[in-house]
């Protein structure tokens, strides 16, 4: 059963969005939105069957569906296959579950735009490949779906195509991850032809026992990491996510919180065998994590606009799931994709609400009060809050964030025989990023939710929109209660769960860093309150003529590098050379052809011309005929005439 | 009896009928008003016919005995050793098939807005036609070389008669050079056939007797270059593809469709069937060199992609880059790079080729090409614009489409011979994003620009034949395995190729 | 010496009673109509008689005239190109309505006669009678340009003294032979006994350079462009074509075709070289299009020549192909140059005038691409299969200069035979009023014939390539080999 289960479960979806896309402006919203819904839901349906049947079997057990062959010939092969194991468990669940919950939400929140069906079907199409990018056992598989969220990410961002800004991120967001994904063919095209396959089992296989070179390793896995940074947005690619926040607000919830930017998680956890064997890789990721979650939360700290806040802190956490995988601790960064999908979904989709209800309102600065004005989604909005700022034993955060803290500290990489790079710091920095997700998060909620009422809110928040909230409120608060930290109750449901697929790395964990851990969040929950909360607040609005504030809030300038460094220099290069060169080139030749035989034809009459004048004073008296024939042209052919003549002699001669 | 001929020769036929119909009807215009488009019926019915054809030859063979499919041999210039050599295997079915799918495509997309002349159209489109397969069968050399000549004239027509503002400039230009070129071809053929006459005493231009001609090394690498340069200005490879952009751009919208779609991989089909197969070892010494040219290929056709305002343009020099693949492919010198390079012919003709007719389609409503004043069109055309994206989507190398299939392959291909290369190539990838990308957020997905109102969506059936092509892109990016088995070129040197295939992992 | 049983090819003594019979009948009463009737008919008797003669030749090959396949074979060219002249300017546009024309045909009759003099010589008397025949009638026929009657006076001043400078040296090299040899024999001077060898080789390439003056290479080409644009479109015809072949057929006769001493070999490289690339130049830019025809048929001389330079198995196929190809698609050319021609507007050969022909004359439009495109060397003409043969021999040969000079003159060449046709593609101006609808139905017949000539040609050349070339007089071991084909 799980056999025609598990293609369906990418089927449906893919088949609400080819419905969708090709009733295109038939079909009403309403129409579009359930079909898009039931799409969805089914898969959602069939998955949480498909938990159960796997869950219920032996702890390796694993689900393989071979569809077709892609290419089978000697010397490599590969596959349309598709494989549930623990760890696509957990993303499949993510994905068809948040999904279902987005879908539900958008069919309100964009049941007046007219391009509805353009919509859903790119969501549903998104979810299909998502499914397809988690499902797969075959890394080709894996990059049809790897590309395919990104086409839609690209539509979807683009999805306002009146505003040039829009698909100017659009297309921004799809390059830089396009050049990830190029970095990712050659990954794959290293081990394809190393390993003779792109099945993953098979690569793994061949990784583990040493068909591979070392180098072609760490090459490899390089490569794979370049593709996964890019595709979740952290240093250096990351400045593609703030603009991509452009799309409708379910989308960013969708593929640029809750599911498309894990994907590059996911990859690597997918396979942590290859990273296990390229320690000074996984040296590097976990510091570019540790970088971009530090680097995204000082930016976040700074932004007005507050989907662009949501973004840093998007790039931020997932900073914290490359520092946990970089450590090694693959179910803390699982776990924390888990919950962050949830409670990040949450803030998306409040804030979305709220924008809607504040007519397209989105600086903080501007809003202001709305607790009064729209209590449900204030509280929607502290419960995420506190999930992404993870405060201690309530939310769901706090789990995932304790999990990847504790995998950190245990972590240290041997680089070279002197050099060692300790967890500790890395630690230190994680910590640190707690902190000031605690203070930027709350910022964000104190000065929109309380204080003096910026604007009037008007509406109500439909029915429709409500029941996902509350349903993510409920994850984001005990989603995370299924895995405890070591030092508690022995819960370990999700530790459990993936044990039999990925590594233990359960360390000892001395029991101080719990507490920390539970401290710090709330030391910067309470910093904002000071900063921000109070009756009167110390900073209501953030000095933004400070140089520094100005650079960390277009996210460190990097922007403004990469737009002078590789943007500009492009354009202009390609201005340079709009026209064909090589083109100018041979048209010049024909030119000189040209000339050539313009020239050869002028000497013909030129050389009679200077002639005509020498002879014409002997021919004067000549009668009228001669006198018009007799302009030297016919003595100059005799000349060639006679020339040739001796030319011929003289070659035959001296010959 | 062999079909091979009446495959060859009916299209040319059924072209003159088409033509002799319009001059019939105009005669008789006078006095009954003329049934539009009995001419265009000819040619569609011309069309279904060498389908029909195509189709008993594909199926009537459902175990394939040997290697090539169908024979066929007739004496022509005795004294000359020359023949009407046709044979048919695998590769060229295959292609064939592509260019009647072509045709179909523009009998319904574009050939319905030629009204002047239309006759002479169809009878000039087809006799293309009949070049072009007789091109893909010809197993003489000198009937090859005839074929291959005889299609640039119908085409020089179409462009300069039917084509856009510069046109004769675009179609005296893509005339000399393959003409030229091809006059380096006839050198070599030559070269190759008195080479065989001298050792063997026989003078023949059998491909299959001349194969087993004995060269010495520098002889080979020249001959092999004359091939190549005659087939390299067709594909185009870099420093010779000037005459295609202004040929794509200038021609109308079928022959742009014709020419991008098979002309170009006609020259694909001479390096596989010619360059590496006549000439196996000279090929192998020269492919660092003609590797070198695809990459240039790749890099230097996106490059100047993302730099064109004209729509046509623009696809034409992404051809360029695309082709850039195939010969990339084609002098890996593995099984794998030829098969990447054969779906690379497949899946681009599709798509460039549905390409062209979007932009001619545009052309027809907007009577512009340049993208600043064409502006967004979705909103007033969708299925058009989805059409062009899926199509402009599927050229920037989503996988899943076709165009992904046959680059991955030629990648995975290229990557035991050079990693480095390998790598350079994938930058084209991120290139082809950006001129993709540009071109789709310029024409589809923009602000309008354009009154709505004036514009006229694809009819309903045109759209139908559009998605008939995504299916098959589809089908070629999903499940390329059974077209893999179906095109490979028959191994006339077995020994060859698979000897070669030891260089491969 | 000259052996006295005069052996006599038929055609010759024909064409002579047939002219003697159309002076007469011109003397008796004159009707340009009977003219041309009777010319037709002469013609068309001694094309019967092709292949036979009167008298028996002498074993010695000391007679005045010889026949062989090739004579036969370039006469019946020159004798069917003689009448499709004919047939072109019986109702010549351009010939001044009030005059009487009669002699016109006569003339051309001469022509013939000189020209097939020229091909059955085995003689420099009779070579030399026929030249200065072929000669001395074409002045008359280039006079014959209606209108601008001074252009047609130059033009036929410039031959004559042209011709006879070249006359003169020919007829050096002549007496310089006979001096050396001692033997009128037609054939190059071959050194005996004690006389310095410098002698026979200043003979050898004065003849030469005689022949290759009356066969417009370059150098000596100079004089072709303005007769030909000076004379009648179908004199300019018989200019390009039944001259050069009858030159070509006596030069190949007087060298053979074995191996060429290797004096001559340096001559003709240069020669070919400075032609082809001469002529395709001096073409690209002409606005005229007999002057284009005349550049071209300097360039094709040139290729011709190659095949001439490079003896072997294919030599003989690719000449003859070459001749009849370039017969074929140059009369046509001509043939529909002359239909153009209208009394309205006499000057037809401004290419630029030709706007839209596809558009009002679709027929001769497409013919005379047809026509253009044999003559560039691509099929379906057979003008494809003629250069096919060409670069053959010239791979045969490891020509490789020549075969590269041979690929940029084509490429020049195709350049602007393709301008002709872009030009008559171009949409015309103004509606084509000022065209002629109706072209004479004679010439509609015969470029009819020519095209299916030219295309039947092009698909099926096998019946073209036999043997026909006469041994070669300097190396008498060829022929054997020749005999076996």
């Amino acid at each position: 059963m799980g056999e025609i289960l598990l293609p369906l479960l990418i089927l449906s979806p893919l088949a609400a969005s080819l419905v969708v896309f090709v009733s295109a402006g038939r079909l009403s919203a309403c129409a579009v939105g359930t079909l898009a819904c039931t799409g969805v839901g089914m898969s959602a349906v069939i998955s949480v069957i498909l938990s159960v049947m796997l869950l219920s079997g032996p702890a390796t057990g694993t689900l393989q569906v071979m569809l077709w062959p892609w290419i089978h010939i000697a010397g490599f092969s590969a596959d349309i296959a598709f494989m549930l194991d623990r760890i696509s468990v957990v993303m499949i669940l993510v994905v068809t579950i948040v999904g279902l919950l987005i879908h539900i939400y958008a069919v309100s929140y964009m049941h007046d735009d007219p391009g509805i069906a353009r919509f859903f079907g790119s969501m549903t199409l998104f979810i299909a490949s998502m499914l397809v990018l988690v499902l797969a056992s075959d890394l080709l598989c894996l990059f049809i779906g790897w590309e395919g969220v990104g086409l839609c990410s690209y539509l979807l961002i683009g999805f306002w195509y009146d505003t040039p800004a829009n698909t100017a991120a659009a297309r921004k967001a799809f390059y830089m991850t396009r050049m990830g994904d190029a970095a990712l063919l050659c990954g794959l095209l290293l081990l394809a032809t190393a390993a003779g396959s792109l099945h993953i089992g098979t690569v793994l296989a061949a990784v583990a026992n040493g068909q591979v070179a070392l180098s072609a390793v760490n090459m490899a896995a390089l490569f794979i990491l370049i593709g996964a940074l890019a595709k979740s947005a952290q240093i250096p690619f990351q400045t593609w996510l703030p603009d991509a926040m452009a799309g409708p607000t379910p989308t960013s919830a969708l593929i640029h919180a809750a599911t498309m930017v894990t994907a590059g998680v996911y990859l690597i956890a997918r396979l942590h065998d290859l990273f296990v064997m390229a320690v000074p890789v996984m040296a590097l990721m976990a510091v570019l994590g540790a970088l971009t979650l530090l680097m995204g939360a000082c930016t976040a700290l700074v932004q007005s606009d507050l989907k662009r806040i949501l973004a840093w802190s998007t790039i931020s956490q997932l900073g914290y799931m490359f520092l946990a995988l970089g450590c090694g601790a693959w179910q803390a960064a699982l776990f924390h994709l888990m919950t962050h999908a949830f409670f990040k979904a949450l803030l998306f989709l409040t804030a979305g609400a709220v924008i809607v209800r504040t007519h397209h309102e989105q600086d903080i600065f501007r809003l202001g009060g709305l607790r009064h004005a729209m209590p449900g989604l204030a509280a929607a909005f502290i419960t995420g809050a506190s999930a992404l700022a993870g405060v201690p034993l309530v939310t769901a955060g706090f789990y995932s964030k304790e999990m990847i803290l504790s995998g950190v500290w245990a972590a240290h990489f041997r680089l070279t025989h002197e050099w060692t790079l300790s967890g500790h710091v890395l630690w230190g920095i994680g910590l640190l990023g707690a902190f000031l997700s605690a203070l930027y998060i709350f910022r964000c909620v104190f000065i929109v939710f309380f204080g003096k009422s910026g604007t009037t809110a008007t509406g109500r928040t439909s029915r429709l929109m409500t029941i996902p909230l509350s349903c993510l409120c409920v994850l984001s608060l005990c989603g995370g209660i299924i895995e405890m930290p070591m030092t508690f109750p022995p819960l370990h449901l999700f530790s459990a769960l993936l044990d039999p697929t990925l590594p233990p790395s359960h360390a000892d964990e001395p029991g101080w860093l719990v507490l920390v851990g539970a401290i710090v969040p709330l030391a910067g929950l309470g910093v904002a309150w000071v900063l921000w909360g109070r009756p009167s607040p110390i900073m209501r609005e953030i000095p933004g003529q400070a140089a520094v504030i100005r650079f960390a809030r277009t996210g460190g300038g990097m922007d403004v590098v990469y737009d002078h460094l590789f943007v500009q220099p492009f354009r202009f290069l390609t201005w340079l050379t709009r026209h064909d060169i090589l083109d100018h080139a041979i048209t010049g030749t024909g030119r000189l052809t040209q000339a050539v035989s313009t020239s050869v034809l002028r000497s013909r009459t030129g050389f009679l011309d200077i002639l005509t004048l020498g002879g014409r004073r002997g021919i004067r008296s000549a009668d009228h005929l001669l006198g018009q024939i007799h302009n030297g042209r016919v003595r100059w052919y005799a000349a060639w005439i006679v020339g040739g003549l001796c030319a011929g002699l003289a070659m035959a001669v001296l010959a | 009896m062999s079909p091979l001929p009446a495959l060859v020769l009916l299209p040319i036929m059924g072209g003159g009928l088409a033509w002799l119909t319009e001059r019939i009807q105009l005669h008789t215009a006078t006095t009954s008003p003329p049934s539009r488009n009995a001419s265009w019926w000819m040619m569609l019915a011309t069309l279904i016919v060498e389908t029909l054809l195509l189709a008993g030859i594909t199926f009537g063979h459902p175990t394939r005995t040997g290697p090539w499919l169908e024979h066929f041999s007739m004496p022509w210039i005795p004294t000359m050793g020359i023949a009407v050599r046709l044979d048919l295997d695998g590769l060229s079915l295959s292609l064939i098939w592509l260019s009647l799918i072509l045709c179909f495509l523009c009998a319904c997309l574009a050939t319905r807005q030629v009204t002047v002349k239309s006759g002479a159209f169809y009878f000039l489109f087809l006799m293309t036609l009949t070049g072009i397969i007789g091109t893909f069968v010809a197993t003489d050399l000198f009937l090859f070389f005839f074929f291959w000549e005889l299609m640039l004239v119908p085409m020089f027509v179409l462009i300069a008669v039917w084509g856009h503002e510069d046109r004769q400039r675009a179609a005296l230009k893509f005339f000399m050079f393959t003409q030229g070129s091809g006059l380096l071809m006839l050198l070599s053929i030559l070269g190759l056939v008195i080479t065989h006459d001298r050792e063997t005493g026989v003078l023949t231009f059998d491909y299959f007797a001349l194969a087993q001609t004995p060269l010495s090394p520098t002889l080979s690498m020249l001959l092999m270059l004359g091939f190549f340069i005659a087939f390299a200005v067709k594909l185009p490879v870099v420093p010779v593809h000037v005459w295609l952009p202004d040929a794509h751009t200038q021609a109308p919208t079928a022959a742009s469709v014709l020419l991008a779609g098979i002309l170009l991989k006609t020259g694909g089909y001479g390096m596989i069937r010619f360059n590496v197969m006549l000439f196996p070892d000279a090929a192998i010494h020269f492919a660092p060199i003609a590797m070198g040219l695809g990459v240039v290929g790749v890099l230097y056709g996106a490059w100047l992609s993302c730099a064109q305002n004209d729509i046509k343009r623009l696809i034409a020099y992404s051809s360029i880059s695309h082709m850039g693949f195939v010969v990339l492919g084609i002098f890996t010198g593995s099984r794998l790079g030829m098969q990447g390079a054969i779906i690379q012919m497949l899946a681009h003709g599709l798509s460039a080729g549905a390409l062209f007719l979007i932009a001619g389609a545009i052309q027809d409503r907007l009577h512009t090409r340049d993208m600043h004043r064409i502006g967004g069109l979705w909103a007033a055309m969708p299925r058009l614009s989805a059409s062009g994206l899926f199509f402009a989507v599927a050229s920037l190398g989503m996988p899943g489409l076709g165009n992904f299939t046959g680059e991955f392959l030629v990648l995975l291909a290229t990557w035991p011979v050079s990693p480095a290369i390998a790598t350079l190539t994938t930058v084209g990838l991120v290139l082809a994003a950006i001129y993709a990308l540009r071109m789709v957020n310029r024409v589809f997905l923009a602000a309008p620009r354009v009154d709505p109102l004036l514009l006229k969506d694809l009819p309903a059936r045109q759209t139908a034949v559009f998605a008939c092509v995504m299916i098959f892109l589809v089908v070629l990016g999903l499940y390329p395995q059974p077209f893999m088995i179906f095109s490979g070129p028959s191994p006339l040197s077995v020994t060859a190729t698979t000897s070669r295939e030891d260089h491969a992992p | 010496m000259i052996g006295h049983d005069v052996f006599l090819p038929t055609p010759l003594p024909v064409l002579c009673v047939g002219i003697t019979v159309m002076l007469a009948a011109t003397a008796w009463r004159r009707s340009v109509d009977r003219s041309f009737l009777s010319g037709m008919v002469t013609l068309l008797l001694a094309l019967a008689f092709v292949g036979h003669h009167t008298g028996t030749a002498p074993d010695n090959g000391d007679s005045l005239f010889i026949q062989d396949r090739w004579t036969n074979y370039t006469a019946i060219l020159i004798m069917l190109s003689s009448m499709c002249i004919l047939l072109m300017s019986w109702r010549d546009g351009t010939h001044d309505r009030t005059t009487l024309v009669d002699e016109y045909p006569l003339l051309c009759m001469l022509g013939a006669l000189g020209a097939l003099t020229m091909v059955f010589s085995a003689n420099y008397m009779p070579f030399f009678l026929g030249l200065e025949i072929l000669g001395i009638s074409l002045m008359g026929l280039v006079t014959f340009r209606h209108r601008p009657v001074m252009q047609g006076c130059e033009a036929a001043m410039k031959y004559l003294i042209l011709s006879g400078v070249s006359s003169a040296i020919l007829l050096f090299g002549v007496g310089l032979a006979y001096g050396v040899t001692g033997s009128l024999r037609f054939m190059p001077p071959i050194t005996t006994g004690d006389v310095s060898p410098a002698l026979p080789v200043a003979a050898t390439v004065m003849i030469l350079i005689g022949m290759f003056f009356k066969l417009s290479v370059v150098p000596f080409h100079m004089w072709l462009l303005d007769v030909m644009e000076g004379a009648p479109v179908p004199v300019a015809a018989f200019l390009a074509v039944v001259s050069k072949i009858a030159i070509f057929s006596a030069l190949v006769r007087y060298f053979g075709t074995g191996d060429q001493p290797p004096f001559l070999n340096d001559i003709l490289y240069v020669v070919i070289i400075l032609t082809i690339i001469g002529g395709n130049l001096l073409a690209l830019r002409q606005t005229s299009f007999t002057r284009l025809l005349a550049c071209s048929s300097i360039a094709h001389v040139g290729y011709l020549l190659i095949a001439f330079l490079c003896p072997g198995r294919l030599q003989s196929g690719a000449i003859t192909v070459y001749l009849a190809a370039y017969t074929a698609s140059t009369l046509g050319v001509f043939a529909i140059v002359t239909a153009m021609i209208t009394p309205e507007r006499p000057d037809g050969t401004v290419i630029a005038q030709w706007k839209g022909l596809f558009f009002s004359h679709p027929f001769l439009a497409s013919a005379m691409s047809l026509m253009l495109l044999s003559l560039a060397g691509i099929p379906p003409g057979i003008g494809f299969f003629a250069k096919f043969e060409i670069a053959a021999t010239g791979v045969e040969h490891q020509r490789n200069l020549l075969l590269g000079v041979l690929i940029i003159g084509s490429i020049i060449g195709l350049y602007y035979y393709l301008n002709i046709i872009r030009v008559m593609m171009t949409a015309p101006p103004l509606p084509s009023a000022s065209l002629n609808r109706h072209v004479r139905p004679e010439l509609m017949a015969l470029v009819i014939v020519l095209t299916v000539i030219v295309v039947i040609g092009g698909l099926f050349p096998a019946r073209a390539i036999h043997p026909l070339l006469p041994v070669s007089p300097v190396v008498p071991a060829m022929q054997n080999e020749m005999t076996m084909h």
